[in-house]
């Protein structure tokens, strides 16, 4: 632990252990709200409470600080500067954990206000949002010091990451909104927040570890390109097609459709690209759990890019707006993300402290590969079957009492969610298990070679 | 003449990519092109090679400048003070390996700009002109005239994350047509996210027994018990749902 402390990256390293620690306890909390959703009055706390209460232990705790933990790793290696505000970034991670922890604490005793993904209240949007710029400094002041010419495909995601989001987070929770207007602004962050800081980032990561780990230059830097401002283009439109039909002007719906198109096109184009790269290894890529979990979160995002691009067009829109069918959207590119993030940290740790990962990341990557698959596929069809339902007025009965209970009105559309939760489970200890590989290289880690920065006197 | 076609055969790079990275290292280290590529082909030591950084002992703020191997970076690799059961590794010697993560000689500030004007466009399109009132159109509005009890009870219904399961947006298609009249642009409920549960929109007008409504909320039925409300409390949410009509 001592050497941890005393080597480059400490602040790397200290962002990616603490956000492994909310990876486990979100994807607790985030179990808790499937089964709270699917058999509601079974726990103490309802799903309106614990679904913000898992989406802050995983998006603010998990991926904003081990998200911010890859830019702080990446920013040196690719600007060729020392990371800026290294110290204070390591000073403020203590209140930032607190922050998360109250946040959480304080939706759970129902004090938030509702809004997705978060539901803070308004005075918690304040350091909230300061947590959210917590990588803008850094990582500007780095770049102004910028001693490498050349610019990587990973720098431009780590670069938008750490501007897009705390615009976003302002954006999407301003204060005295119309309905609408709330809508609209929860709808724009939850998916900017999902598409530029978690996707991106993560993207911008594998852009990173899969040449290195591989040993292979990138294939196709235009393909990166292509990938990175289609990503740009269709970041905030996945999900404001949900509310079509509803008062939003007519032409957002067809704005919508047509930029969110721009999302599966970025996946795809990200996900050849780290294909080709690894190119004639493919044979060996079964040793390489770094290689399969990149390529394999790569197409978990694509998956769900692309559903919610065909939902983005209106006939789809009006049956599956408002159902399950866009938790399953999350599910199918959180858990894509989450591999993504498996396979920058498993690069990352052996670099960072100088032990190596264990083996059981392979079973790690089967996990979050199947059970994020299974699980979004499922809450999909879930959300289908539930729409189709509505629309062909098959189930009018439960539009009209309101204790009758709507997902059991919807026989085949719960028999879905049921086997959903199912499967979560076997998700849940995919995502305990990533964070415990982390853990497990600190504390039992086979000692191996360590990565020092070592810079030259200017 | 640098002969980068075989050089790049040998180290199985693509040619223009290996003569890209050459190119910008050689002039980075102010070292022949030819020199660089024996050594990266593992002929000899890499050329200005970087020194080597003691083990644990120079915290990264205190060292300026940047990484030797330049590039993307990385560097050279020390053994870390590893745990007394298991003494470090060997350093690795033998040939420097050629970098693998190519760029470009570019600014970023075609980046910053580019992202930045598309992160506006899109928060002008996708949030702030959509949610303008529409003047002119009297009829779209659609405020409800709430009491200050069911004020009070929205409140605990946003608190309570009922619009996590519970919708209030009645839209112009058939799967809604049969709960109420469809949502204007000005309305003040509260939208949510997903039906788990039914559309409160109209609840009041559909439901005229207030005590069955504070059933349900007490966890009668499926719904679960909206727990740690006082009495006074339950009784503005009753309203604000009853007001929903």
């Amino acid at each position: 632990m001592r050497a941890l402390l005393l080597t480059s990256d400490t602040a790397a390293t200290r962002y990616l252990f603490a956000a492994a620690a909310w990876l486990a306890i979100g994807s607790l909390t985030w179990l808790a709200a499937m089964l709270a959703m699917r058999f509601p009055g079974l726990l103490p706390l309802t799903f309106g409470r614990l679904r913000p209460m898992a989406m802050i232990a995983l998006g603010l705790g998990w991926l904003v600080l081990g998200l911010g933990a890859a830019i702080f790793y990446l920013l040196p290696r690719l600007t060729g500067a020392p990371l800026a505000l290294e110290k204070q970034l390591n000073r403020a991670l203590p209140l930032l954990i607190l922050i998360v922890a109250a946040a959480m604490a304080i939706v759970g005793l129902g004090l938030g206000d509702g809004r997705e993904p978060f539901a803070l209240p308004w005075w918690l949007d304040l350091p909230v949002l300061g947590l959210t710029a917590l990588a803008l400094g850094p990582t500007m002041l780095t770049l102004s010091k910028r001693q490498e010419g050349m610019v990587y495909p990973s720098l431009w995601f780590a670069l938008v990451g750490a501007l897009w989001l705390p615009v976003l987070y302002l954006a999407g929770n301003l204060p005295r909104l119309s309905a609408l207007g709330i809508a609209l602004s929860d709808a724009l962050f939850s998916a900017g927040f999902l598409n530029v800081w978690a996707v991106g980032v993560a993207t911008g990561a594998a852009y990173y570890v899969v040449p290195k780990v591989s040993g292979q230059p990138l294939a196709n830097r235009q393909l990166a390109r292509v990938g990175f401002w289609s990503l740009a283009f269709g970041a905030v439109w996945m999900g404001v097609s949900q509310f079509a039909a509803g008062p939003q002007p007519e032409w957002l719906g067809g704005i919508a459709g047509v930029l969110g198109l721009a999302l599966p096109v970025a996946g795809l184009a990200n996900t050849t690209n780290l294909a080709m790269t690894i190119g004639q290894k493919w044979p060996a890529i079964g040793a390489q759990p770094v290689l399969k979990a990149a390529l394999a979160g790569s197409s978990l995002v694509t998956l769900g890019s692309l559903l919610a691009a065909l939902a983005g067009f209106r006939s789809a829109s009006v049956l599956v707006g408002l159902t399950l069918f866009w938790e399953g959207v999350w599910v199918l590119i959180l858990s894509g993300v989450a591999l993504l993030f498996g396979a920058f940290a498993w690069q990352a740790v052996p670099n960072l402290v100088g032990r190596s990962v264990d083996r059981s990341t392979h079973q790690v990557v089967k996990r979050l590969s199947i059970g994020g698959v299974g699980t979004g596929l499922l809450l999909v069809l879930a959300g289908y079957t539930s729409g189709v339902a509505w629309s062909g007025a098959g189930f009018s009965g439960a539009f009209e009492t309101t204790g009758a209970g709507w997902s059991a009105g919807v026989g085949l559309a719960g028999i879905f969610s049921g086997l959903a939760l199912a499967v979560f489970v076997y998700l849940t200890w995919g995502m305990i298990g990533l964070a415990l590989t982390i853990y497990r290289a600190l504390t039992s880690g086979k000692a191996t070679v360590q990565e020092v920065l070592v810079v030259k006197q200017t | 003449m640098t002969d980068y076609a075989t050089a790049a055969n040998t180290l199985g790079v693509p040619e223009a990519i290996l003569r890209r990275s050459v190119e910008a290292r050689a002039k980075a280290d102010g070292v022949g092109a030819d020199e660089l590529l024996a050594a990266w082909a593992g002929g000899e030591a890499m050329p200005a090679a970087a020194p080597s950084a003691p083990a644990t002992s120079a915290p990264p703020e205190t060292a300026p400048g940047v990484p030797a191997e330049a590039a993307p970076a990385a560097a050279p690799v020390a053994p870390v003070a590893a745990p007394a059961e298991a003494p470090p590794p060997p350093r690795p010697t033998g040939p420097v390996a050629p970098p693998v993560l190519v760029g470009v000689n570019q600014r970023t500030n075609g980046v910053i700009a580019g992202s930045s004007a598309i992160l506006f466009l899109s928060i002008l399109l996708a949030f702030v002109v959509p949610s303008l009132p529409q003047p002119g159109t009297g009829v779209r509005s659609s405020n409800h005239a709430y009491s200050q009890g069911a004020l009070e009870g929205q409140e605990i219904y946003l608190e309570q994350g009922c619009g996590s399961c519970h919708t209030q947006l009645i839209r112009a298609v058939v799967a809604d047509a049969k709960l109420g009249p469809v949502t204007l642009s000005d309305s003040n409920q509260v939208f949510g996210y997903r039906r788990v549960g039914p559309d409160l929109s109209a609840i009041g007008g559909r439901t005229e027994d207030s005590a069955a409504l504070a059933n349900v909320l007490r966890g009668a039925g499926t719904h679960p018990a909206v727990t740690g409300l006082s009495d006074e409390s339950l009784a503005s949410l009753l309203t604000y749902l009853r007001e929903s009509a």
